[in-house]
């Protein structure tokens, strides 16, 4: 029986590193922002004498050449993931042990030499440029300890004699509760053949049975079972053209089929897509891609393909794709009821496909859900992407701000700029696109100014009205400019 | 500033300043400044629940030409914060008492006034509506118009009709009009005046970002969060009258009625009413003939021949201290020595006091000012306005806290506080607070709090640089906020501390005079105003300051008594020659003032070989010689290498023992009386000046009066600008000579304890750490160099303090021993007194440590000395043996592992299977539980790491100009305020002390380095003049291995 754990070495680095390789070279860190402590370090930093655990301004102190980055958590995320991928394609049961390691029971598998084996893994991870090491034990807790102790120049450890490997490595490789570690510290012991050497049962009547589990850890003699996991499976249809398509219709053609596979693999497992990602790699290396959210997730071909053909009807691309990706989000399909007074649309996807259209008219940024934001500057919001489906997010806290007064204002989008000749420091007469007149009595200033912290904004507020009848106005002045916010309403 | 002039026309009656803690951004003196500079007549401060800025307040615009109004904003028990204004001194008492009452009937966080509470201190203030936190408005904003209506009844009926304003504000916002339109009818409804006022948060546009900032802290959020929480504008700064006419064009009458109410606030600060409490005398004595009569008293003791110029000085100082009505004040103080003396606290008076012979007399002083002719009026003259200074040392710690303790009985609690310590933001806490308020990352707040590692050292860089090298990119869009946050912060008030010995004492009522709060320590009551502003007031403060030394000087003589070896101290020698050798060299450390690396480097030089010249010693290593230089000159002239010049001839009296280099107070003073025909009074004026560091203008204002005296007078041009030289160094850090007599006293008691009775000695400083300028390790090592033995800590034979076994040993307490509990240890001791430990098992069962402390107690060898069962068999325990037996598990709670123990007592438990430790382990052990080590230094262990550093014992070998390398643990970093940015670093190893001063662009390029790491190398040139030997810093390295060392006292 053997099992094979898989690590990626210096994983918080690896991943802050993924796309600036050649930063492997500088006196580099990654910090734990939640601990404030550095975790990974590049060569040259632990030759300055950086270590792991400092903070970063031990670091610094160290040396003050040293770059400092934040961990990337995503990328991450996704390092665990394609470990994981990969290993599938190996064993069908998987660990993921840790974020940076998964380990692989191999029982079943022909594998001939285990060592030659293992190091044939290593070229295909890095064909997607990662750095992986590997350890092969008879037992999952071995085959950790066996990752632990390679090295860059020797990737791969296979333990033959599980008794001999384990004594001189230091305590510190096997996970061990803080509190034993301390006392074990006291006591001397900085070794697993250390702990092994003291009496079985006399560390069990002291530190209790986590300590007995790492007793039995170091003598090699644990057994544990591994918690299963598969790995994710990714809902993805892919083509690369030999040529490059000059109209839509190849790709429509291409998408039809795609969208085809990936409905039917998704009812196969009994899910839903909540999500399209469409990519199409240009000629030039970039690439266009576009997230479709599904108002009603659902497997439905006719729903999916819909959504991309009416994008594809006001898609006008620069540059000629040289390829076709679609990738499908799946979730678990979901019933629910409507609560009693709330309406449901009638048709989402129909609302969906109307809303991509204005998107494709407008453009992304203009089309959503405006929300006021919580900040004196007069007008300051947000486009919120529409929701489908999801019920509406909490409003937010209520603020110390008093309940509007006067008449209501409708505002002009955007405000229309404006001439205002000034009498006595006050507006005398207004002149812009719409509205023009003598200003018989006015209001303010109002004055707000706020974000002084970074940019910065002010301005200056006035009501005004025009004579004979002409209106009640907001005029704005900002930066030495006049504005016309809105007229109010009598 | 093009800033307008006019006359009055307003007042504004509505200022919150930062004293309101974070509800207002700047200083009281900002808004009095500002004020003038507008030219509004007068101002009124209402600080929110206190009136902590009102001294400064008053004294700055006393100086500013603006009346300085006096008010509070008081928090009711609703929520609701209700302005008041002072109209006269009733008022002030009652508004002072109405705060007390709240805030001791309270939490720290939370004393509402009640609104019953008003009625019975209504009298003599006038009550405002508030802004938007007032009970109207608030009222209004629920829509609630009746209950506006209501409590503006409520506050009529409280105040009286002429003593409610309701209150408008205008802030350019939108809805303001209808509200202040509804203000309008209410006040027409109840026929109250209207009232304009700005509802001031800070003196000009600037301060908004700080009240933003500060509405962040107090909310626990950021910027980006804060949303509308933050001002809408910055319209909260103060106007001048022709601003406030306009914006208040429709209502001028509420803008004249701010100057009428001003007309009617007719209380001033110093018109407090402060009385000194009287001593109460025997029948048939007045204060004057008591005061007199136990003078005489004790002089008959002090002097031995009681007549003639001791006669003399006493008649003429009982005298003046009668006309000036000081009697009283005298006895109370009298009173407190005889109490400290009955008590047996130790107790000296120091400061100014010790140049009087009645103190002397009184026994509050301890040198004799006649003998070494002090001058008097140094400490009491006519011209006099304030009460004179007697400051009590006594022992820090419980014997200190006695004496307070006796005070708050005596006046009680509405009678005597301690007086307030205004905590600032500094450095640190300003990088951390501003970094959370403008959202940055909590790493990159560390990094440039990091800055300031080792307390607040001075920087020499810009702040951007500095920023800059924490890792806070230049271009980073908040680096400019973060800027300008940070010099408009740092300084303003954070909260409020209690000073460490300052009591104010109160004929009558105290919380009259100025509000009183609890302290956060129990069973202590603090005023709201710190030491400088009771002065200021008149209020008399009698400082009880602790001083560490005097509880190692008080413990020592015990310890000596004790032990068979008792010594007067009175009788102490002061021409001991072993004592002058041990100063001569430097060995000073532990010693009282001469410690410090700063002191030891002068040493040599001076050579001290008479008591006065330690009172030299303690006055010459002060920033006012350093800053003006006369300490070269002094040494120069001392080692013969050029003449004493007494700067006139007139002068040589009064320089001549201190070879021409004006080194005292007193001797300015009296510079100034020879050679500027300055009364006594324009001596005290010339003393106010020097040691009021808040007015620079003050101090010049004295100068130039002294400058033309003496130009009047003649002195030549060159004397004339030697004597301005001189009292300018001494503006901020002078030192009355007797307050340095007073020092070399204690700097003269505990040299001679470190010779004679090293053992008691050490002993005592340990018992009483933290203090001084070395950590117990260096305590330790140094006593072992003068041949001190030390024993471990064992719970066998120590006690919880360190003890003196013979006179060569000590044995190390279990005080010394980090996280273990006292009550622990007594309950250990009381068992040990009943019958020794039998065992470890005995011990185990009998103590009711947890385990933790068995572990640590373990860890440092502490049980090892428990002794095995006889039948063991075997060698005595080592420290893993017993770490071995500490994990077992015995529950006491368990018959059976209850019986098992009983039986363990006399059967020796198997041995442990493990290793003894090693020596490195030890000492980390040592370091990691009781921050020493007896054993070998780790420079020992680490020495190989830099094989060619020289040892601190070897570098007086070396020659002036070479290149070598020192290395050590590093015990001390310090970077004086003198030294123009240079940074010095001691080093210590296994053979004593070594010194680096780092140059400022070395150590700004290394900041993190030096004072990150615990063992460091020096590369750099060694300065060896006089037998002092420093290196200064070319290269410094971290140590690439190293062990746990002593902690660095770091200082600036």
């Amino acid at each position: 029986m053997l099992f094979c754990t898989l690590q990626l070495p210096q994983f918080h680095l690896q991943a802050a590193l993924r796309h600036r390789p050649e930063a492997w070279r500088k006196p580099l860190a990654v910090v734990d922002e939640t601990t404030s402590r550095l975790v990974g370090l590049t060569p040259l930093a632990a030759e300055a004498g950086v270590e792991i655990g400092m903070s970063p301004a031990q670091g610094a102190a160290r040396t003050p050449r040293l770059e400092i980055l934040p961990r990337a958590v995503d990328t991450e995320a996704s390092l665990s993931r394609i470990v994981l991928e990969i290993a599938g394609t190996l064993s069908a049961y998987l660990e993921a042990t840790a974020p940076d390691l998964c380990t692989l029971d191999l029982q079943g598998l022909t594998l001939g030499d285990p060592e030659a084996w293992a190091k044939n893994l290593l070229p295909r991870f890095e064909a997607v440029q990662l750095r992986i090491r590997a350890g092969v034990a008879q037992t999952p807790d071995l085959s950790l300890l066996a990752v632990h102790s390679t090295t860059p120049r020797e990737p791969v450890c296979v333990v033959r004699h599980s008794r001999a490997f384990l004594a001189p490595l230091p305590l510190t490789a096997v996970a061990c509760p803080e509190t034993i570690r301390t006392v074990l510290h006291d006591w001397g012991i900085t070794t697993l053949g250390g702990l092994t050497r003291l009496d079985k049962d006399e560390i069990a009547t002291r530190l209790g049975p986590e300590a007995l589990r790492l007793w039995e850890q170091a003598a090699g003699c644990s057994r544990r079972v591994l918690r299963l996991v598969r790995p994710v499976e990714r809902f993805e249809e892919t083509f690369d053209f030999d040529y490059e398509p000059d109209t839509a219709q190849p790709l429509l053609f291409l998408l039809r089929r795609f969208v085809d596979q990936l409905t039917a693999r998704l009812e196969g497992v009994g899910l839903v897509a909540e999500a399209l990602l469409l990519t199409l790699p240009l000629c030039d290396g970039s690439a266009y891609q576009r997230r479709f959210s599904i108002p009603s997730p659902t497997a439905n071909p006719e729903v999916l393909f819909r959504i991309l053909d009416t994008h594809f009807e006001s898609l006008r691309l620069e540059l000629a794709p040289v390829g076709l990706r679609l990738q499908a989000f799946p979730t678990r399909p979901h019933a629910q009821q409507e609560r009693l007074f709330e309406k449901a649309l009638r048709d989402p996807h129909r609302f969906a496909e109307t809303v991509a259209r204005l998107m494709a008219l407008a453009g992304n940024e203009n089309v959503g859900t405006p929300r006021l934001l919580p900040t004196h500057q007069p007008d300051a919001s947000v486009l919120e992407p529409p929701r489908f489906g999801e019920p509406p997010p909490a409003p937010p806290p209520p603020q110390e701000e008093e309940e509007p007064v006067g008449l209501p204002l409708r505002r002009f989008r955007p405000p229309l700029p404006a001439k205002v000749e000034l009498r006595e420091a006050r507006p005398g007469h207004l002149a812009c696109q719409a509205v023009r007149g003598t200003i018989v009595d006015t209001l303010g200033p109002y004055r707000l100014s706020g974000q002084w912290w970074e940019e910065g904004w002010s301005t200056e507020e006035w009501d005004v009205e025009l004579e004979g009848g002409g209106g009640l106005y907001r005029l704005s002045r900002s930066g030495g400019q006049w504005q016309v916010e809105g007229c109010y309403e009598r | 500033m093009n800033v307008e002039r006019e006359g009055g026309g307003y007042v504004e009656l509505h200022a919150r300043s930062a004293f309101s803690f974070l509800r207002g951004a700047s200083q009281p003196e900002a808004l009095a400044h500002r004020a003038a500079e507008l030219g509004l007549p007068a101002i009124g401060l209402c600080d929110r629940d206190g009136l902590y800025g009102a001294p400064r307040f008053y004294a700055a615009a006393r100086e500013a030409g603006v009346r300085a109004i006096v008010g509070a904003e008081l928090t009711l028990e609703d929520g609701s914060v209700l302005p008041v204004l002072v109209q006269n001194r009733t008022g002030y008492q009652n508004l002072s008492r109405l705060i007390t009452k709240a805030k001791l009937r309270g939490t720290k966080e939370l004393a509402p006034v009640h609104w019953d509470d008003l009625p019975e201190f209504a009298q003599g203030l006038i009550c405002l509506s508030g802004d938007a936190e007032g009970p109207i408005r608030r009222a209004l904003a629920r829509g609630d118009l009746p209950a506006a209506h209501a409590t503006l009844e409520r506050l009529t009926r409280v105040f009286g009709r002429d003593g409610v304003y309701v209150e408008i504000q205008r802030h350019l916002e939108r809805g303001e009009m209808i509200l202040n339109e509804t203000l309008c009818d209410l006040a027409q409804q109840t026929r109250l005046p209207l009232l304009a006022t700005g509802g001031i948060l800070y003196a000009g546009r600037e301060g908004r970002k700080v009240l933003d900032a500060f509405t962040c802290i107090r909310h626990h959020t950021h910027l980006d969060a804060a949303g509308l929480l933050l001002s809408r504008n910055a319209e909260r700064q103060l106007k001048p009258a022709r601003a406030m006419r306009a914006l208040f064009a429709d209502l001028p009458e509420a803008v004249e009625e701010s100057v009428r109410l001003a007309g009617r606030l007719d209380f001033s600060l110093e018109n407090l009413g402060y009385e000194f409490p009287t001593y109460p005398v025997p029948p048939g004595e007045s204060t004057d003939s008591f005061l007199r009569r136990v003078t005489l008293e004790g002089a008959r003791s002090r002097y031995p021949k009681l007549r003639g110029r001791v006669m003399e000085q006493l008649e003429r100082e009982l005298a003046l201290i009668a006309q000036l009505g000081f009697s009283g004040y005298f006895l109370i103080v009298w009173d407190i020595a005889n109490f400290c003396r009955e008590n047996d606290i130790l107790m000296q008076g120091r400061g100014s006091a010790a140049n009087s012979a009645v103190c002397y007399s009184l026994g509050i002083t301890a040198c004799d000012p006649i003998g070494n002719e002090l001058l008097f009026e140094r400490f009491l003259s006519e011209g006099r306005q304030g009460w004179p200074d007697i400051d009590l040392d006594l022992p820090s710690g419980d014997r200190r806290e006695r004496a307070i303790q006796e005070l708050y009985r005596r006046y009680g609690e509405h009678g005597a506080a301690m007086t307030a310590n205004v905590i600032t933001y500094r450095g640190r806490s300003a990088m951390r607070e501003i970094g959370k308020t403008l959202n940055l990352s909590p790493d990159l707040i560390a990094r440039c709090a990091s800055l300031f590692t080792g307390g607040d050292f001075p920087h020499t860089l810009e702040l951007e640089a500095h920023l800059a090298q924490a890792g806070f990119p230049r271009e980073h869009g908040r680096m400019a906020a973060f800027a300008t946050l940070y010099r408009q912060i740092v300084g303003l008030p954070r909260h409020l501390g209690q000073h460490s010995g300052g009591m104010i004492i109160c004929q009558g009522k105290l919380d009259a005079m100025v509000p009183l709060e609890r302290a956060s320590m129990p069973g202590r009551v603090v005023a709201q105003w710190d030491k400088d502003d009771c002065e200021d007031l008149g209020i008399i403060k009698v400082d009880l300051l602790g001083l560490g030394m005097m509880s190692v000087l008080q413990d020592s003589l015990t310890l000596c008594e004790a032990r068979g070896r008792g010594i007067d101290r009175s009788q102490i020698p002061h021409d001991d020659p072993a004592v002058f050798e041990l100063m001569q060299r430097a060995d000073t450390i532990g010693l009282f003032q001469i410690e410090s690396r700063a002191q030891m480097a002068t040493l040599p030089r001076l050579k001290p070989a008479c008591f006065y010249d330690v009172v030299i010693e303690v006055a010459i290593i002060r920033p006012g010689p350093i800053q003006g230089d006369l300490i070269h000159p002094y040494l120069n002239r001392r080692a013969g290498r050029e003449p004493a010049d007494c700067i006139h001839p007139l002068l040589e009296p009064v320089l001549k023992r201190t070879l021409g280099v004006p080194l005292f107070q007193e001797q300015i003073l009296k510079i100034a009386m020879v050679m500027a025909d300055f009364s006594g009074a324009e001596a005290e004026e010339l003393r106010r000046a020097m040691s009021f560091h808040r007015s620079h203008e003050r101090m010049a204002k004295v100068l130039v009066k002294l400058r033309r005296a003496m130009e009047e007078r003649s002195v030549p041009g060159e004397a004339i600008d030697k004597i301005e030289r001189a009292v300018t160094s001494f503006a901020l850090y002078g030192f009355p000579e007797s307050h340095a007599i007073s020092f070399a006293n204690l700097v003269w008691t505990s040299a001679w304890l470190k010779v004679h009775r090293s053992a008691e000695f050490f002993a005592a400083l340990l018992n009483n750490q933290p203090m001084g300028f070395y950590s117990p390790a260096t305590l330790v090592r140094d006593a072992r160099r003068h041949g001190l033995r030390f024993e471990p800590v064992s719970v066998v034979d120590s006690q919880w303090e360190c003890t003196v076994t013979d006179d060569r040993t000590i044995r190390l307490g279990l005080c010394m021993v980090r996280g273990v509990s006292a009550p622990h240890v007594r309950r250990m001791l009381e068992e040990r007194s009943q019958r020794p430990f039998a065992s470890w098992h005995d011990w185990r069962v009998r103590t009711g440590f947890d385990r933790d402390e068995r572990r640590t107690l373990a860890r440092v060898g502490a049980l090892n000395p428990l002794p095995a069962a006889p039948d063991a068999g075997r060698p005595p325990a080592h420290r893993r043996e017993l770490l071995w037996q500490v994990e077992e598990g015995i529950d006491p709670d368990d018959l059976f592992s209850w019986g098992r123990t009983r039986r363990h007592g006399c059967a020796a438990p198997p041995p442990s299977p493990l290793e003894p430790m090693t020596l490195p382990e030890r000492i980390t052990a040592d370091y990691h539980g009781t921050g020493l080590t007896i054993g070998p230094h780790p420079m020992t262990l680490l020495r190989h790491e830099f094989p060619d550093a020289w040892r601190a014992a070897d570098l007086p070998q070396a020659r002036d100009g070479e290149r070598i390398t020192i290395a050590g643990n590093v015990i001390c970093r310090q970077r004086p305020g003198t030294a123009k940015g240079f940074v010095f670093v001691s080093l210590e190893d296994e053979s004593g002390i070594s010194n680096a001063i780092i140059a400022p662009a070395l150590f700004e390029r290394l900041r993190l380095l030096i004072t990150g790491e615990s063992f460091l190398a020096v590369t750099g040139i060694v300065q060896n003049r006089e037998n002092v030997v420093l290196i200064r810093a070319e290269t410094i390295l971290p140590f690439p291995r190293s062990l746990q060392g002593a902690a660095s006292h770091d200082f600036h």
